[in-house]
């Protein structure tokens, strides 16, 4: 038996999920057998499975052996993606969906043990609960557990990126679980003191957190109502629910508009990425540099899944909100640098995968991308390459020539260090790791596309 | 009325807890006891008003109901 336990999973006594032969299991101990009975027996289950807030599964027959009480087959999820991935819109859906959850299994009898970020991912482009066994029985008198947690992450990753500035996000890889009240609190600007909801749960929540710190305050006997506890959550929902993203303007979002294509060249460039897609389908395909996601939408065509990946924050969210408008599912949006992709993080470096470690794609799109990694950020073709054959089997990528006007203006107060960067030089470099299966240029542009499969 | 009554909780919560937590005091490694009561606290709060928010809404919904029966006649 090839039993191969996810690094991630190991701090839960209830279980943990593992992988055997290419599919993903989650092993329920003894220990959680009365919770799981009570999760199935009350109809919160199915009730939360029917609304599209917690993951489906199966039960596989097994004898229950040793400390082992069942084992679940969970539905796939095709891209696991990270809190710090993700844009504001999609984190304000993960917490709303998390407390709705919490909210829910308290009317069956039930509470979330854990508010944790890492709990969510996301299928067919909504946030669903992954983690079976985050439900704990209600205890009558008891406060929420999960309640510091969804303050330290949800709640605080979300203050700081309304308040202060989108790219906050990434502040989550290096508190991956949970940023500090007090570290958030000395973070966001004096106005947040006069919103309620952000005074309550982070202001004066860390300063009782002080308090009580170096004291030593016995166990309370003061207990929290089930009405209270539902007031709780409603109140973290409205605070939660009138957050709106920090935007900055930045060229960005206004990328397709203003530069570069004509008409002719817009179209003809589209004909030519479904062209090279062809007929077939495709089970996962990675857009690198995807902007608002014109690209993907067309990807999405010919795909099952379409990873949208752009190192603008406000870039994203855009691709998100008209997907959700055009109720695309297919489609999932993330922040990503390519020149700084997600590493591996958590204990020992293996909790989280790092992005090569989630691939690689059946087809990665790189169009408009290449003149910002070798004159953006001056990294040589065959690095670009290197990379590009660990992260994809195929790839369309766009050759961006020096003569372009994207490139004039980089270089306009810079110096041109780039006497390599040719289409020529381009080609060499990439044929160490690809073959070219087609080329064009695009109309009405001096740019060319390729069709390239690794070899 | 809803305006209000949060006004009113701020400067209440504001007055009474930043003068009793207002101290300096060394954040150790267990901020979960100050969590945990905290909740405790701010529970009774939100509790009461969620409940009156509850109330209101039923009130209001009365009152339309009420008003487009009159309406209608």
């Amino acid at each position: 038996m090839n039993k191969i336990p996810l690094s991630s999973s190991y701090r839960d006594p209830s279980g943990f999920v593992y992988q055997e032969n290419g599919t993903i299991y989650r092993q329920i101990n003894k220990s959680y057998q009365r919770e799981y009975e009570q999760l199935l027996r009350t109809g919160l289950f199915t009730d939360l499975v029917k609304r599209g807030l917690l993951i489906p599964h199966e039960e596989i027959k097994k004898k229950p052996a040793k400390i082992i009480y069942k084992i679940i087959r969970p539905q796939p999820i095709p891209f696991i993606s990270y809190v710090y991935e993700w844009c504001f819109s999609q984190l304000r859906e993960a917490a709303l969906v998390t407390l709705e959850i919490h909210r829910r299994a308290l009317k069956f009898g039930m509470v979330l043990k854990d508010a944790s970020p890492y709990n969510i991912q996301f299928l067919n482009g909504r946030p669903v609960l992954i983690d079976t066994l985050s439900f704990a029985i209600y205890e009558p008198g008891v406060p929420w557990i999960a309640y510091r947690q969804f303050c330290e992450t949800f709640l605080s990753f979300l203050a700081l990126m309304s308040q202060k500035d989108l790219s906050l996000g990434l502040i989550l890889r290096a508190y991956i679980d949970g940023i500090p009240l007090i570290t958030t609190a000395k973070l966001l600007p004096p106005k947040t003191w006069i919103n309620f909801g952000l005074l309550t749960h982070i202001h004066l929540h860390s300063l009782s957190q002080a308090y009580y710190a170096s004291r030593e305050p016995g166990v309370p006997r003061q207990k929290i109502s089930y009405a209270n506890l539902i007031g709780l959550t409603d109140n973290l929902t409205q605070t939660i629910t009138g957050m709106k993203p920090h935007f900055k303007n930045n060229g960005w979002i206004n990328y397709y508009r203003d530069f570069s294509y004509s008409t002719k060249a817009m179209i003809d460039k589209q004909k030519c990425v479904s062209d090279f897609l062809g007929p077939g389908r495709y089970r996962m395909i990675w857009d690198l540099g995807a902007n608002t996601g014109l690209f993907s939408r067309l990807a999405a065509k010919k795909a099952d899944s379409v990873i949208a990946f752009d190192s603008s924050p406000e870039a994203t969210e855009k691709n998100y909100q008209i997907n959700l408008g055009k109720q695309d599912d297919k489609i999932l949006p993330l922040v990503m640098d390519l020149t700084n992709p997600s590493p591996a993080v958590g204990w020992a470096n293996e909790e989280r995968m790092s992005l090569a470690e989630r691939g690689p794609a059946d087809m990665a799109l790189a169009l408009g991308l290449i003149h910002h990694l070798a004159i953006g950020n001056n990294i040589p073709f065959s690095k670009i390459a290197k990379f590009f054959k660990k992260i994809t089997r195929k790839l369309i990528i766009e050759f961006v020539p020096k003569k372009d006007i994207q490139i004039i203006k980089m270089l306009n107060f810079r110096k041109d260090i780039f006497p390599d960067y040719t289409e020529k030089a381009f080609e060499v470099d990439f044929q160490k790791h690809f073959k070219i299966l087609r080329k064009k240029t695009i109309a009405d542009s001096l740019r060319s596309l390729y069709l390239m499969e690794t070899i | 009325m809803r305006i209000s009554i949060h006004k009113i909780c701020l400067i209440l919560i504001w007055t009474i807890l930043i003068l009793y937590f207002a101290r300096p005091a060394n954040a150790y490694l267990d901020p979960g006891s100050g969590s945990y009561i905290f909740q405790l606290i701010i529970g009774i709060l939100l509790g009461a008003t969620f409940s009156l928010k509850i109330f209101w809404k039923k009130i209001i919904g009365k009152l339309r109901k009420i008003l487009s029966s009159w309406r209608k006649k």
